[in-house]
């Protein structure tokens, strides 16, 4: 169903880059939230972002999707981001949303007022300029990702996990070519989290690349292709899940190095 | 976006349909039938209800309360008189004009303000408008200064009165058909949250400036109308604080955010401070302060939000919900 609107001409195996951050800084006063990251992905993969609290996962969300994280100036220090051949670092969010960068929040950003459809209209119509249009395209989203039967509701009376399923609907709407997602997991039990991994896997197998940032770690092991780790700021590896669970920096990194 | 506005449109139905054409029949028919002083009350009312619908667009659709919106209304008074004292326009064309000299304000203040949000926003507003006051009792080559302009009667009141009337019925529908397209979305996404609404694609900056015009060029023609019943403005009455406040406790009155909330706030604040005044010559503000006091307290939404639960306990909520999916 996404395919269709997606026109992708690429198969998740060839291997195109569909972003490039190159050497990314971003200080937060004394703090590097981002110490010069470089780092690639690639077309139709899942690559999972991972690291310990306050490694700058998030920030590093907000500085390729250009949102202006709280109390600081919108862009990068230094570094750059690409994203499908275009140079996004100066992009402001709708920018890049238009591009085909979509993403969710940590802390759920849903329209509470509205309704789900209403809420997964607003993203449909990223791509239309007819609200009738976008409802149609809306309820077929929300039928994806199984809220069809709660449409109606207010937004605000969903539980944590349909609000995060409303998130990943409503990014999905925008019709993105690269999806990011910010613990989309995190506060659900173990059989929501097994219906999540197999919505994202049908979600990438229609040609979207998608990175995800996640604490449930037996999920993100699963589901990625490949694990970027980061700690303090900076990248300590980027390998298979296999190799990265056995890297001693990454060891060291969650459980403290035997010198520390 | 013009199929949506015709797709609302349609689903006005018989009963929306039906109550367009009764107000235009009763518009047509009341000069006939009643005195002019209610006549001239009822152009009040609809006054009220053109700002009332425009500052409903940007403070209760866009969530940017304006505490200065009386400075559109004031702008295109002042434009209208001075386009027919100074320059002898046809004084249609000036009412008009009035219109576009306020939205052109809106256009010129709208990047810098809209960068603020809030209380923010609010104050500048009011700023606004203190200041243009100040302007325009300074310049008194162009706008007669603090003695005002005095112009000679040239529309009569029932002409005045239609205009303002048909202006009225034009907001609301523009108010109620935005809602229902891509620009009206845009802005109820803003009200809930800038961050998301960026991220959704949605120009957030480019948007709020459409509202803020759209916000500032109905008032600038309903000032325009107003300058030529009442024939004279000066700056106290055209940027007075009390209109401003007068809009949001009639907004707030009816439900803000709503489509019908500022077309009833002032006909229900018009129809009871009228009774008050009649019935308490004295004592009647005493009593529309109580009054107002209580409905705060007694439904903080307003009347809007309050007749809609109402209708929900009552059970006519299966007819609204079923009519709704069939024009679906």
């Amino acid at each position: 169903m996404i395919s269709q609107m997606q026109q992708k001409s690429e198969s998740p195996d060839t291997k195109g880059k569909i972003l490039e951050v190159r050497g990314l800084t971003k200080r937060f006063g004394g703090i590097i939230a981002n110490d010069n990251i470089d780092m690639d992905v690639f077309v139709g993969e899942i690559v999972g972002l991972i690291g310990p609290n306050g490694a700058g996962k998030s920030t590093l969300f907000d500085m390729v999707a250009g949102v202006k994280p709280s109390g600081s100036k919108r862009f990068p220090d230094a570094g750059c981001v690409r994203f499908l051949g275009h140079d996004i670092t100066q992009l402001k969010a709708h920018q890049v949303c238009r591009l085909g960068l979509a993403r969710t929040f940590q802390i759920v950003r849903i329209l509470e007022k509205m309704s789900v459809l209403e809420n997964v209209t607003v993203g449909a119509l990223c791509r239309t300029s007819e609200v009738y249009e976008a409802e149609k395209k809306a309820e077929k989203i929300c039928e994806f990702v199984g809220l069809k039967d709660r449409q109606n509701l207010a937004a605000g009376e969903l539980t944590i996990e349909g609000k995060k399923r409303l998130e990943l609907a409503r990014a999905l709407a925008t019709e993105p070519k690269l999806l990011l997602l910010d613990e989309v997991m995190a506060g659900l039990n173990p059989s929501e989290v097994a219906e999540t991994l197999d919505l994202l896997r049908q979600i990438n197998k229609q040609g979207i690349t998608i990175i995800i940032v996640e604490h449930v770690m037996q999920a993100v092991m699963a589901i990625s292709d490949r694990i970027v780790v980061l700690d303090y700021g900076k990248k300590i590896a980027d390998d298979t899940p296999e190799a990265v669970v056995k890297d001693k920096n990454v060891i060291d990194a969650y459980l403290g190095s035997e010198d520390a | 976006m013009i199929k949506d506005v015709a797709r609302s449109l349609w689903a006005l139905g018989w009963m929306g349909g039906g109550a367009i054409a009764a107000f235009v029949v009763l518009l047509l028919v009341a000069p006939w039938v009643v005195s002019p002083y209610v006549v001239s009350l009822f152009m009040a009312m609809f006054m009220y209800i053109v700002v009332c619908s425009s500052w409903n667009i940007i403070s209760g659709f866009t969530g940017y309360v304006s505490f200065g919106h009386v400075v559109f209304w004031g702008v295109g008074a002042y434009v209208t008189a001075v386009l027919v004292w100074k320059f002898n326009y046809p004084w249609p064309l000036a009412v008009m004009l009035g219109g576009v000299g306020s939205a052109f304000l809106a256009t010129i203040v709208s990047y810098p303000i809209l960068k603020l949000t809030g209380i923010y926003f609010a104050i500048s507003m009011l700023a606004l408008a203190e200041a243009i006051k100040i302007l325009t009792s300074h310049f008194r080559s162009v706008t007669g200064g603090g003695g005002g302009i005095y112009l000679r009667p040239m529309a009569s009141l029932n002409i005045l009165y239609l205009m303002m009337g048909f202006l009225a019925l034009a907001v609301v529908l523009v108010c109620y058909s935005i809602t229902h397209t891509k620009f009206g979305r845009s802005l109820l996404t803003i009200r809930e949250d800038e961050t998301a609404a960026e991220s959704l694609g949605i120009n957030i900056t480019r948007r709020k400036i459409q509202a803020l015009i759209l916000s500032g060029l109905f008032p600038g023609i309903a000032g325009g109308i107003y300058v030529m019943n009442v024939c004279f403005i000066d700056p106290a009455t055209a940027f007075d604080i009390s209109i401003t406040v007068n809009i949001i406790l009639m907004t707030t009155f009816g439900g803000i955010g709503t489509i019908i909330g500022p077309v009833l706030g002032p006909v229900a604040f018009t129809a009871l401070s009228e009774f008050l005044w009649a019935s308490f010559p004295f004592l009647h503000r005493a009593i529309l302060g109580a009054i107002l006091i209580a409905m705060v307290m007694g439904m903080p939404n307003g009347i809007m939000p309050f007749m809609v639960r109402f209708a929900q306990w009552v059970g006519i909520r299966e007819f609204f919900s079923r009519r709704r999916e069939a024009s679906q």
